[in-house]
């Protein structure tokens, strides 16, 4: 009796084990393709990681606030005190750019959730129950794809104002027919496995079907959508604040950086390059970014995303 | 076929009117009043009061509605507050200023792309691959707003051999438009190179791993001619479609290369109508850039149909 069991518990232990190798393997299978995509995507990664620390600690950074002004010193070149030197109304231009990475990240993050939240809902739905509701909604997001998504958010940003709360909204609601559209097909293809007609079969209720067993399959999908329209919301970000209907200022949004800076172009051409060049380099890298973790977490998405 | 056609022309009218409801229903979510803003602060309530009814704001929003989409039939497409003139007038003459500058763009963008991401698929995993998916990577990311500031200081500034800004007409000084649209036009293609040349990589990767090809492979076809006859010719229909996407690129890229630029187009209109909250015109705006979004896709998918019979039999949904 003891020696059966204790079989049992090392078999127990046997199994565990080796699922956990299997996780672990995997786990480093996935990181092996993440970063066997050459040189590009080791820099993309360091890139990202780089802004996304001067994001999160750029008060420590710097002895300066983005809207201390100092008009003596405006559109001073660079110095021990200003290392990028200062914009037309004396405000230190490296300090601006670190508080603009923070505020380019956290819309650029907050929109997608948004976009990522509400194309869900509906993706799941539409899929899910399809007949008139999923048609419904299906025409509605090609209703909103005739509308380009730039003119699209330029048109909404002023119902909600230049907030970040605001901006990431209208961002993130110009993102959603993509969202519907990738889920929904998702959606389509999964209701037709056996393990969700042997669920219905045994009587669960719909919504504890699609959130319990459809969502979770959909997340590679989700995780991989999530990270490629980051980079896309930062940009709309900033062409919204050049534009002059995004953050208002003076929060320190590079694009609002960029359009100060081009009236200061001969004399200063660093205020308004300097932004810009911040801007390409995070959304360029969160895009190899996005591209290695497509080709890790879900590769069959490769040329749809 | 004529089932398909029917079809398609019923779903873009169905979406041009969900999107004729939107616009109009923004004169009620844009914060603000569009007769004040017309008056100016310091007007008098009753000329405001007054301005409203000839507005028509003082109806219900239904019957705005249907004010509106009436005049419309009848070519009469509103005033515009800000410009105090027709919109249909301020229409006809920006829109040939944004054509000038997007038309070029798309012409010249599409050869250049489709050669390589052709190129690019044949010689995948190569050294010239990899640096034109880098370039690809590059031209996606980059503002177009930026880009035209950098061109600007380039160009205009250090080498002094483009002006700053502005625009003619080709009809009045061909010269003098090549001279300064040569600038916006290739800021606009940079973007709209590298997302055909990606879709087309991608298409001619997919056509490359066809049956057909295999087959063709197995009854001893050279290399070449697989790759230009069979493969090409399948990888190049979807590019009408990813033509049409571009359109939209083409609009949202003149919102801002207009800016850029000080070129006084549709782009630029809108922007400046947002800001100065000229509703009237913001409606037709957004109206009529649909209208050409969905027209230019309706055109798409009927040519579609006609070149590849596996749409209208409904096998392959395209995105």
């Amino acid at each position: 009796m003891n020696t059966i069991k204790s079989e049992k518990m090392i078999e127990h232990e046997i199994v565990k084990e080796r699922q956990r190798w299997q996780k672990w393997k995997e786990l480093n299978e996935k990181t092996r393709v993440f970063f066997g995509r050459g040189i590009l995507a080791k820099v993309s990664f360091v890139i990202v990681v780089f802004f996304i620390i001067v994001a999160i600690f750029c008060p420590l950074l710097t002895p300066y606030t983005p809207y201390q002004q100092s008009l003596k010193d405006a559109l001073k070149g660079p110095s021990a005190n200003h290392w990028l030197g200062t914009d037309n109304l004396g405000r230190d231009v490296m300090t601006r750019l670190m508080y603009g990475a923070r505020i380019s990240i956290i819309t650029g993050l907050l929109s997608c959730f948004w976009s990522a939240l509400i194309g869900m809902t509906l993706g799941l739905i539409a899929g899910y129950f399809g007949g008139f509701v999923g048609g419904f909604i299906m025409r509605m997001s090609d209703a909103q794809l005739s509308i380009p998504p730039l003119i699209l958010v330029v048109v909404l940003a002023p119902i909600l104002g230049g907030t970040i709360l605001g901006i990431s909204i209208c961002i993130g609601v110009s993102a959603v027919p993509s969202y519907v559209r990738m889920i929904n097909g998702k959606v389509l293809s999964l209701r037709e496995e056996d393990y969700i007609t042997a669920a219905s079969l045994v009587g669960q209720t719909e919504a504890k079907i699609m959130i319990k067993h459809l969502l979770p399959n959909c997340f590679a999908t989700l995780i991989v959508m999530f990270t490629m329209s980051v980079s896309i919301a930062i940009m709309i970000e900033a062409a919204l604040a050049y534009i002059g209907v995004g953050i208002t200022p003076p929060t320190p949004a590079w694009g609002s950086m960029i359009a100060d800076g081009y009236n200061y172009l001969i004399s200063h051409p660093h205020l308004a390059i300097l932004p810009g060049l911040c801007l390409m380099a995070l959304v360029v890298s969160l895009s190899v970014v996005g591209d290695g973790l497509r080709d890790a977490l879900d590769p069959r998405l490769r040329g749809i995303l | 076929m004529g089932i398909y056609i029917v079809k398609r022309i019923l779903i873009s009218i169905l979406i041009v009117f969900l999107v004729s409801i939107f616009a109009k229903s923004l004169i009620h979510l844009l914060p603000g009043d569009p007769a004040r803003m017309a008056m100016g602060y310091e007007a008098k309530e009753e000329d405001v009061e007054q301005l409203r009814i000839k507005m028509n704001l003082d109806k219900p929003i239904t019957t705005q509605y249907i004010i509106w989409v009436k005049g419309l039939f009848r070519g009469d497409m509103g005033m515009s507050v800000l410009y105090n003139r027709p919109n249909r007038d301020i229409f006809a003459e920006r829109l040939p200023r944004s054509i000038a500058i997007g038309l070029p763009a798309l012409l010249l963008s599409v050869p250049f792309a489709i050669f390589f991401g052709i190129i690019s698929a044949i010689k995948r995993g190569t050294l010239i691959d990899q640096i034109m998916t880098f370039f690809i990577t590059l031209g996606l990311g980059t503002p177009v707003f930026w880009l035209g500031i950098l061109g600007i200081y380039v160009f205009a500034i250090w080498l002094k051999i483009l002006p700053i800004q502005g625009f003619v007409s080709p009809f009045a000084d061909f010269g003098g438009y090549i001279h300064k649209a040569i600038l916006p036009v290739c800021c606009m293609s940079v973007a709209m190179v590298a997302g055909v040349t990606r879709q087309t990589r991608t298409n001619m990767l997919e056509s490359i791993n066809q049956d057909y090809v295999r087959t063709a492979r197995a009854y001893g076809i050279s290399e070449n001619k697989i790759q230009f006859k069979y493969a090409l010719k399948n990888a190049l229909i979807p590019v009408i479609t990813i033509i049409g996407l571009q359109m939209r690129v083409i609009i949202g890229g003149s919102l801002l290369i207009e800016r850029v630029f000080n070129i006084p187009g549709i782009g630029s209109l809108l922007v400046a109508a947002i800001n100065n909250r000229d509703y009237f015109v913001i409606q037709d705006a957004v109206l009529f850039i649909s209208l050409f979004t969905v027209g230019v896709n309706l055109i798409v998918d009927i040519l579609y149909g006609f070149i590849d019979p596996r749409i209208r039999l409904g096998q392959k949904r395209m995105v």
